[in-house]
């Protein structure tokens, strides 16, 4: 569906909000950069979806549970509406047939599908790469950044969800430094009880050069709150190395990447760059141990280690 | 470190105990063996610096004091299954720890089950059981107090490798509990863990939970509670009769009728043993230098002499003799850091196998093994790995 097509939509069903550009598409999802259409409304992030029911559980997953979180850490959503293939049908049926024949013949052809609409705020931040420089080289402004990460992701860890899929690409860097995590599609609650939806890709979702081992061998009674430290881990030590502590996958395959994380023994991050400190060192490589019982047992043990 | 009596038979030896010999921080009541209105009426100021053992070992056990608390499984389902267990277990667990919470103990302890094998599914089944429905309600009552999960183990789970690893995989993963009770059932056919493997695999064990930052408690300690001070952990514990020295689950399933006791026996602490009571008579009557070497005096073996009588297994001045001196001894190494509390465990080693050795040189014979050293050198190689 092209940008025009979705705002005429968008207008339809009284969305206030005008697609801008396009800023990725990803697996069964289109996110979209659009404006409020009253003066200085903002910017935001506009995802649809495709009507898939386990797809749309997780979006609405997600949106509940941010809509509970009030935090500068997290993305704050403004709308969510499911359009329906009614929907769809009356906006074609309210076009004038007589002026918008060709419209209405391009749209039929479409065969446009209902769709999950979700509006969120713009984080306005900068890719990691403008930051590597400035982060390796002063130590107490990375140690500041990962504090703020590890806050972030305490405010999850105390409603029992594990994010699981921790990467770069899913803590976004804003102003002065603060992170801002997204894309909780794939977050697990360890609530007692809780059904986990399954995903549609596989048992254990995650992007595995950032995975926890537990993850990597989907073994599910393990992957915890432990789980998002080691991605923490791995991405510090990206960060500082510009190498992964078990190997790139890029490089080295998957089989050979998996039998160092099971050898659990990861790179020296001081051999790849002196200049870490062996406190941030020793830190780090807790974070990334293979064993779950061997990383941080909460929050708090996590911040007395940061202060060093 | 604190020190703990593990409450069994006759938990008014170990107020008394308490009470009057200062030997101990405070009790583990034992449900099994004290029934609720008994419970309820001990003095709070023991109950602060107490705990209360809920002792789910055995859900469906038929021991009647376990019935007289009404969040006990078998009793609140009126016919323990895990399924209805299961459906009733939030209320259980909500009654429990306002029990705990009422009587005001020190923390707050979270029982769960007992297994004998390394069953796979060990770790979903206490999850279930009672872990996170307790969890659940300790947040939902917003309970403030210390909480311990007990972990009931094994010799095997602690030796298997992947399965000790998945224990403090499970266990080290949650982050609102302080520390874990922790029971280690070592079947050993002596009255001293002479195994080597036994008591290092379980130093193993105690030194990861700790390395996670969690408080251990380790229950049901007897003599050995000396060799754990070198592990520096929150709390041991010293027990009167056998079955509060060496955790095992026959307690909760044996009738009560009488049964016979074993020959009495007497701690001795200067040979780190308990030592049939023949024996120490011997030794006192026809050996008055040994003696003098071996024996450190209470009033309540004082009172035994006195009366001249042997007695019998079950006289409570055979244990509070015990409580005073081994509570006295691991006061004394609660003082000290970790590499003074491994001199004086290697030195008391050191002087109980000399003294076993003048024992042996005055031709006394002992009746039984249990009497013997035998497990000083299994200590000594324990206290020397510990050392190095």
């Amino acid at each position: 569906m092209d940008e025009a097509i979705l705002n005429d939509i968008l207008n339809y069903v009284d969305a206030d909000y005008l697609v801008t550009s396009l800023i990725v598409v990803s697996g069964q999802r289109i996110v979209y950069r659009a404006k409020g259409k009253l003066e200085n409304s903002g910017e935001y992030v506009l995802k649809i979806s495709a009507v898939h029911p386990p797809t749309v559980a997780r979006i609405q997953r997600e949106l509940k549970l941010l809509d509970e979180i009030d935090s500068e850490f997290f993305p704050k959503p403004v709308l969510s509406k499911f359009i329906s293939k009614e929907q769809i049908q009356y906006f074609i049926d309210n076009l004038d047939p007589k002026a918008e024949t060709q419209k209405i013949e391009h749209l039929k052809s479409l065969k446009l599908k209902p769709f999950f609409l979700t509006v969120e705020n713009f984080i306005e931040h900068t890719k990691w790469e403008t930051h590597l420089e400035v982060f390796k080289g002063d130590e107490s402004i990375f140690l500041e950044f990962i504090k703020k990460v590890f806050t972030a992701l305490n405010i999850l860890w105390e409603k029992k969800i594990v994010h699981r899929d921790l990467k770069p690409d899913n803590i976004l860097i804003s102003a002065n430094f603060v992170p801002v995590i997204i894309d909780l599609g794939i977050a697990k609650s360890m609530r007692e009880g809780t059904q986990q939806i399954t995903h549609i890709f596989g048992s254990s979702p995650c992007t595995p050069q950032f995975a926890a081992p537990e993850q990597l061998i989907n073994n599910k009674a393990e992957i915890t709150y432990k789980s998002d430290q080691f991605a923490v881990g791995v991405i510090a030590f990206w960060v500082l190395t510009g190498e992964f502590p078990y190997g790139s996958i890029a490089e080295i395959g998957n089989e050979d990447f998996l039998n160092n994380i099971i050898q659990g023994k990861p790179i020296d991050a001081k051999t790849l760059n002196p200049q870490i400190s062996d406190n941030l060192n020793n830190f780090i490589n807790r974070l990334i141990n293979f064993h779950p019982y061997k990383r941080f047992r909460n929050y708090d043990e996590i911040q007395t280690a940061l202060n060093f | 470190m604190k020190i703990y009596q593990q409450a069994g038979h006759n938990t008014n030896w170990n107020i008394e105990s308490i009470n009057r010999d200062r030997a101990g921080d405070g009790i583990i009541f034992s449900p099994v063996h004290y029934k609720q209105d008994k419970m309820v009426n001990v003095d709070l100021s023991i109950k602060r610096t107490s705990l209360f053992d809920p002792q789910f070992y055995i859900p469906d056990s038929q021991k009647a004091k376990l019935h007289s608390y009404d969040f006990f499984p078998e009793k609140i389902t009126e016919g323990f299954s895990t399924s209805n267990y299961e459906t009733i277990v939030h209320e259980s667990a909500e009654k429990c720890l306002n029990f705990q919470i009422e009587n005001e103990y020190e923390s707050i302890i979270i029982p769960s089950r007992y297994y004998s094998d390394l069953i796979t599914d060990y770790i979903d089944k206490q999850k279930s059981f009672t872990v996170e429905p307790f969890l659940n309600e300790i947040n939902n009552l917003a309970i403030d107090k210390e909480i311990f999960v007990t972990l009931p183990i094994t010799t095997k789970m602690a030796q298997d490798k992947n399965y000790r690893t998945e224990l403090l995989n499970w266990i080290t993963s949650y982050p609102e509990i302080n520390g874990v009770y922790l029971l280690n059932e070592t079947n050993q056919s002596s009255k001293q863990i002479r195994s080597f493997e036994v008591l290092n695999s379980y130093f193993d064990f105690v030194t990861d939970l700790q390395g996670a930052n969690l408080k251990v408690i380790l229950g049901y300690c007897n003599t050995e509670a000396l060799l754990y001070s070198m592990l520096m952990p929150y709390a041991v514990t010293v027990g009167a009769y056998e079955n509060t020295r060496n955790f095992s689950v026959d307690k909760f399933l044996e009738d009560d009728s009488d049964k016979r006791g074993p020959a009495p026996r007497i701690y001795m602490p200067n040979l780190l043993n308990w030592i049939r009571f023949d024996t120490v008579k011997e030794i006192k009557e026809d050996h008055p230098e040994l003696w003098k070497k071996i024996y450190i005096p209470t009033t309540y073996l004082e009172s035994i002499f006195e009366i001249g009588e042997r007695p019998t297994f079950n006289k409570p001045d055979l244990y509070k003799h015990h409580f005073q001196l081994i509570a006295d001894q691991l006061k004394n190494l609660s003082t000290q850091d970790k590499k003074q509390r491994i001199d004086s465990v290697k030195a008391t080693i050191g002087r109980a196998a000399s003294l076993y050795e003048e024992i042996k040189s005055a031709n006394v014979m002992f009746f039984d093994d249990n009497c013997d050293g035998l497990h000083l050198p299994v200590w000594n190689r324990i206290v020397n790995k510990a050392s190095s």
